[in-house]
């Protein structure tokens, strides 16, 4: 009853807060979180519960904004089936990727997917009469379904937190299932797990194949809004910004991705004030946060949540420092 | 005489160590088969080459009529090959129900869709799932810590959790790499009176790695003895005692004399 009441206002607050602002800039700050959560929804899953460490999450971003792009401009064809086509080529590019580079154990794996990222990129800037090289492509009409036009940030926002919800959804259902705890068993213990009958490599190139499927969504929501994709958004700094949302929100925590979207969003906007300083202190800050929070914030409000309804034990808390801590 | 499983002339080498050298073993259904050597002897190898986790120089493994030599891990528990590890492997941030959960899941597969869809029936599967872990976990007397942290388990729990999470997969041959190291003789006992049982009532083969000798003769139906990979005396338990190619390998060729005067 107190978590209905507690959700009732939560979706209020979602649905007023558009309202609130009024102007674009800030509604576009509401948007690209929104848009971030999606992506970190998407690392969680293959860094968070499958600890498979990705640093080329931003080649399947583009790869799925690219989709839309092309399929939209060249076809005409409209939103949903834009975001379709993105989904079914991430989820691809996820199977095809991940079935050779799986294998590849700790950061091994993250350096696959650095050169991965890179070759993506390449491809987008040279592929010229598909993607148009290095200006990109241009004219991407906004999102529509059944004739309404989500031209403006205001009803873009509300599109977005529609799909995001939905996409939370899934992804909390499978993490909170039995699945998931294989999940975290294969993160934890490979060995154990295919002990027990888990084909680890199955579930590591499924989860990867739903991230990216996630990760390709997400590009295909940004195509639309943005009306343009260019190579240079897709870089694998990007990538790491992805993860760097993971980490503060919390890797492995099923709410990491909203914390992290929300601190990341409004972190990189202030410290566009900085100009050249600004990459110093975002790395001086994420030092200092990574310090003090090992399993970034939800790490943090799991503790809150234990001492307020004096619960004794803490599941699933990867590091010891916070552990530690009850 | 009913053979369930068949070792067949296997060897591994790792670099020039000879962990196991021409190993030939014949498995009887529903009994107790130890394991016994001195440290290296290549005890844990054999489980490992069973199980898939390393493939074989030479020979084979044969489960009944199949022949199972390479299959991986995965497929080996899922034909009915379940086992423990010597340096304990649970999934220490899972609580106590979670480890028996995941082993679950290779008989009961609520599949993925199911779950992010989270359909009635995925409901009523999980929760008859979840029953099923609870009755395993009480057989093993560890159900009131059904949801400790399994690393917040004292040593002995966890050993047991072990062998919970590998009966969860339904084997029908049952592998335990020293199941009593740790334990203290109050546990110890237990842990003996329930590979018993798991035997007994469940009709489960046991192939046991044990280093109290106590234990192994008290509950084998028969001895294999390898030393340096190698099986030098096999038999029921007594004979197995007064071999003395065994006596030699633990104890030193001096003790022979000393065994034959007793
Ligand atoms: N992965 C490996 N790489 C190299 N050598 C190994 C490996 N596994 C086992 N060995 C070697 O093979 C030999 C047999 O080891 P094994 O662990 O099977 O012995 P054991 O009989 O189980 O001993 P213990 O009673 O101490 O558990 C040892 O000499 C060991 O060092
Ligand atoms: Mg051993």
């Amino acid at each position: 009853m107190k978590k209905n009441i507690s959700l009732a206002i939560l979706a209020i607050v979602l649905l007023v807060l558009p309202l609130l602002f009024q102007s674009r800039y800030t509604q576009h700050i509401l948007n690209m979180i929104l848009i971030y959560v999606m992506l970190g929804i998407s690392v969680n899953l293959i860094f968070g519960y499958i600890g498979a460490l990705t640093l080329g999450q931003a080649a399947f971003f583009g790869i799925g904004a690219y989709t839309a792009a092309i399929i939209s401009t060249k076809l005409g064809l409209s939103f949903l089936p834009c975001v379709l086509c993105s989904a079914v080529m991430g989820c691809l590019a996820g199977f095809i990727i991940g079935i050779p580079t799986l294998r590849l154990k700790g950061p091994y794996f993250a350096i696959a997917t650095i050169g991965l990222n890179n070759i993506i990129c390449i491809i987008f800037l040279n592929w010229e009469h598909l993607t148009g090289g290095a200006v990109g492509i241009s004219g991407i009409p906004y999102a529509s379904i059944l004739g309404l036009q989500f031209d403006t940030e205001r009803k873009v926002y509300f599109l977005l937190l529609v799909s995001v919800f939905l996409i939370f959804l899934l992804y909390r259902n499978m993490i909170s299932s039995h699945y998931g705890k294989v999940m975290i068993a294969v993160r934890d213990n490979e060995l154990a797990a295919s002990a027990m009958g888990i084909d680890t490599a199955k579930v590591k190139v499924i989860v990867l194949a739903i991230s990216t499927t996630i990760a390709a969504i997400a590009g295909a929501y940004y195509a639309h809004i943005t009306n343009y994709v260019a190579p240079d958004a897709f870089p694998v700094m990007e990538s790491i910004t992805f993860l760097i949302i993971i980490v503060l929100g919390g890797a492995g925590f099923k709410y990491g991705p909203i914390y992290g979207a929300v601190v990341v969003v409004i972190l990189n906007e202030y410290l566009q004030y900085f100009e050249q300083f600004n990459m110093l202190i975002y790395g001086v800050l994420i030092m200092i946060l990574l310090l003090f929070l090992p399993s970034g914030i939800a790490g943090i409000v799991e503790i809150a949540k234990a001492k307020y309804y004096e619960k004794k034990k803490i599941y699933y808390l990867k590091e010891v420092g916070i552990d530690e801590m009850k | 005489m009913d053979i369930v499983l068949t070792i067949e002339d296997v060897s591994k080498n790792f670099g020039g160590i000879s962990a196991v050298k021409n190993l030939s073993i014949e498995v009887e259904k529903n009994k107790i088969l130890s394991i016994i050597g001195p440290n290296g002897a290549g005890k844990t190898t054999v489980f490992n080459l069973l199980t898939g986790f390393y493939k074989p120089d030479k020979g084979r493994f044969r489960y009944g009529e199949l022949d199972i030599t390479g299959f991986p891990p995965h497929k080996v528990a899922d034909i009915g090959i379940a086992r423990t590890f010597q340096n304990i492997k649970i999934f220490p941030w899972m609580t106590a129900l979670d480890n028996v959960l995941v082993a679950r899941q290779l008989r009961e597969r609520t599949g993925l869709f199911r779950s992010m869809f989270r359909t009635a029936g995925l409901i009523k599967k999980e929760s008859s799932s979840a029953d099923k872990a609870m009755e395993i976990l009480k057989h093993f007397h560890i159900a009131d810590k059904f949801d400790f942290q399994a690393k917040n388990l004292s040593y002995g729990d966890q050993r047991k959790l072990e062998m919970a999470r590998a009966l969860a997969t339904e084997p029908k041959i049952l592998l335990l790499d020293e199941p009593t190291a740790g334990m203290n003789s109050n546990e110890s006992e237990e842990c003996v009176r329930v590979i018993y049982n798991i035997k007994d009532k469940l009709g489960i083969t046991i192939i046991l790695i044990e280093h109290d000798m106590n234990i192994v003769m008290h509950v084998s139906d028969k001895v294999v003895v390898l030393d340096h990979g190698e099986k030098i005396a096999e038999g029921n338990p007594g004979d197995v005692q007064k071999d003395k190619a065994v006596i030699k390998a633990y104890l030193g060729e001096e003790f022979i004399a000393y065994a034959e005067n007793q």
